[in-house]
């Protein structure tokens, strides 16, 4: 690498300074991948570099980039700036002229914003203030994308009281842990709406919603008992999701081109769930849904036309009957020992992980073509491996059958169960296996699995991060493995 | 095959599924426009050798991901950087020409990297950036934002 080092002020003929005659657009993308400090730090380089720093559409304001800790799920009780020590009151001092002095920058020289997010603790009047004219500034600059996400001291939410969120522009708009209490709202471009943690009256959403006709999307991550019964009747929306209330409610959609439902909850938590127009809802996400097996089943399969279901996290679970003509990718993770029926003949993709769960019928199921397993076993005994077996046997159907691991003892067969896992499996042509960390070579695994496969034609084996495609020929004229066994078992019998 | 011609006339073969990372290509082939030479009149030879070297390296991205060959591609990407300024910003040029995102995202990230606590005179001294600010202007500046300047974490070499 070479480079002009040292010199000082020494007269340079090809002292060329092509950084600053490389195209605005460059700079600020350059620019944008310096923290924030280095960032300001070039406005003292030349005239030009005086306002570069502060005019990139895309604007990321963060206390966290001037070292101040923000993060909410590390700890419940937030941290706040009463507790800050003189070093980070420092810091605080610097974020905040840092704020004050890009907002003037801009407003004198530069009109476009594209993206604003914001990310801060608003701990007094003039904090207030200036946060309040910055998000004025980017409704009024024809911001698309506004996210803010504060806080109030002691770790109150900051009250969003009286902002005017008017913006022929903004499509996506994103507010967490603030309050919104008489807000005015007239979004008429708006298509994602999400609400993390936010304190709002029932009139207030009102309000929201009504100055949002064209929204798509409505997400709203809950912890608030402000809002117990929530009706949503946007004729536009697309998606709903309401993940992790931390209460008892009831949800009404009337909208009636809903096409996607995404719900997440807590164990503790019951949520009385009525959608009016459930034959447009394509895909549907459950995660952790506590309930009596028969309400999950109902409640899944009052949605007909399903293409793409996921559950996770559902612990109580014992038995699902999934009746869906059109539904074509179905995951199920993190669930216990269950009983899956599905009837489901365009069914084309299914991942799973959890306990021993069977899947009666899911040979009616011709067109399966992507069928993933992750395989982490919290326990390895006979059961597991007769699990297993016959896993490889209900799903030797489908075109890509694929077994993830951690360990290469979730499916190395124990040699004393041999004749347990009896008989072979032998219209599996092709699997795949993949094992994240493995002491057994290649060989040893073969021998100790495929045995069982006796009509395996192709084995796409990764171990750690090297994959070897091994044709079936070879192991079918050596025979070696499936002989090996067969050894172990005679052995076992006599 | 598709055919790329620099600006000092010197032609280069690249696999489509190699060239197709630029945007501005992949647009011209889906177009029908890329029949015979694609002509690049904003990039010399030199720089087109480097640019058809990471596209080749990143031929097969996604299936990099899939087969676990990302760190193979980083410690490549590392090398990758490891040029003069110049050369830097001729690469940048270009991959904003040809539209080739991730080695614009590469390039720009490594010269960002490069300017990381380094100090005002380090970094015109590095970019060859003449100073026209006057003495009273530059103090206003720094007055305006006294922590930007100051702190031990301030680098003042310039490699």
């Amino acid at each position: 690498m070479t480079m002009t080092t040292g010199g000082g002020d020494k007269e340079d003929t090809d002292r060329v300074d092509r950084i600053s005659s490389l195209p605005i657009d460059i700079i600020r993308r350059i620019h944008l991948c310096l923290p924030r400090v280095d960032a300001v730090r070039t406005s003292v380089l030349s005239q030009r570099w005086r306002t570069i720093w502060a005019s990139h559409p895309k604007i990321y304001l963060n206390e966290e980039d001037f070292g101040a800790e923000f993060s909410v799920f590390r700890d419940k009780d937030e941290v706040d700036f009463s507790k800050y020590c003189d070093g980070e009151k420092e810091k605080r001092k610097a974020f905040l002229t840092y704020l004050q002095k890009s907002l003037d920058i801009r407003h004198k020289y530069f009109e476009h914003v594209d993206t604003f997010f914001l990310q801060m603790t608003v701990e007094n009047a003039s904090a207030e203030s200036l946060v309040k004219k910055w998000i004025d500034f980017a409704l009024k600059k024809k911001v698309k994308t506004l996210h803010i996400s504060l806080k109030s001291r002691y770790g109150k939410r900051f009250d969003l009281c009286n902002i005017a969120f008017i913006a022929a522009t903004l499509v996506d708009l994103r507010i967490e842990y603030c309050q919104i209490s008489n807000c005015s709202f007239i979004l008429p471009t708006l298509s994602s709406l999400c609400l993390v943690d936010v304190f709002i009256e029932d009139n207030d959403f009102k309000d929201l919603l009504a100055g949002c006709p064209g929204i798509e999307q409505l997400r709203i991550t809950l912890y608030s008992k402000k809002l117990p019964t929530m009706v949503v009747s946007n004729p536009t929306l697309k998606l709903f999701g309401l993940y992790y209330p931390s209460f008892n409610g009831k949800v009404l959609i009337e909208s009636k081109h809903l096409e996607s439902l995404e719900f997440s909850f807590s164990r503790k938590f019951m949520w009385d769930i009525e959608i009016t127009s459930r034959t447009t809802v394509r895909n549907l996400r459950l995660r952790g849904v506590n309930d009596q097996d028969r309400t999950l089943t109902h409640f899944i399969n009052e949605f007909p036309l399903l293409e793409i279901l996921v559950i996770s996290d559902c612990s109580n679970l014992q038995n699902l009957y999934l009746s869906q003509r059109n539904l074509s990718s179905f995951e199920i993770y993190q669930v216990d020992e269950v009983e899956v029926r599905i009837d489901a003949p365009k069914l084309k993709s299914l991942e799973y992980t959890g306990g021993l769960t069977l899947f009666p019928g899911i040979e009616a199921s011709k067109g399966l073509e992507f069928v993933r397993f992750y395989l982490n076993p919290e326990m390895l005994n006979d059961g597991w491996y007769i699990w297993l077996r016959n896993i490889l046997e209900c799903f030797a159907h489908a075109k890509h059958l694929s077994l993830i691991c951690q360990s290469e003892q979730a499916i190395i067969f124990p040699d004393e169960l041999a004749e347990v896992l009896l008989p072979t499996i032998n219209d599996l042509k092709n699997l795949e296996i993949r094992i994240d960390s493995f002491a057994a070579t290649s060989q040893q695994i073969l021998d100790g699995f495929v045995w069982i496969l006796p009509g395996l034609k192709t084995l796409s084996l990764t171990l750690g991060s090297i994959t070897k495609v091994i044709e079936l020929a070879e192991l079918v004229s050596s025979s070696l493995p499936f002989y090996v066994a067969l050894e172990h078992l005679l052995a076992i019998s006599s | 095959m598709v055919k790329l011609k620099s600006n000092d006339d010197k032609e280069f073969e690249v696999e489509e599924a190699a060239v197709i990372q630029s945007e501005m290509i992949k647009n011209m082939i889906e177009d029908g426009c890329a029949t015979s030479v694609i002509p690049l009149p904003n990039i010399d030879s030199k720089t087109l050798i480097k640019v058809i070297e990471y596209l080749n390296k990143h031929i097969n991205m996604g299936k990099a991901a899939e087969t676990g060959e990302e760190d193979d591609l980083k410690e490549f990407d590392e090398q990758f950087v490891n040029m003069g300024w110049e050369e830097l910003f001729d690469v940048i040029m270009a991959a904003n020409y040809l539209n080739i995102h991730e080695l614009m995202e590469l390039c720009c990230q490594s010269a960002a990297d490069r300017l990381k606590n380094k100090s005002v005179r380090a970094v015109r001294e590095m970019l060859k950036i003449t100073n026209d600010l006057t003495e009273e202007e530059e103090q206003e500046i720094i007055n305006d934002a006294p922590w930007a300047f100051e702190g031990p974490e301030i680098d003042d070499t310039v490699n």
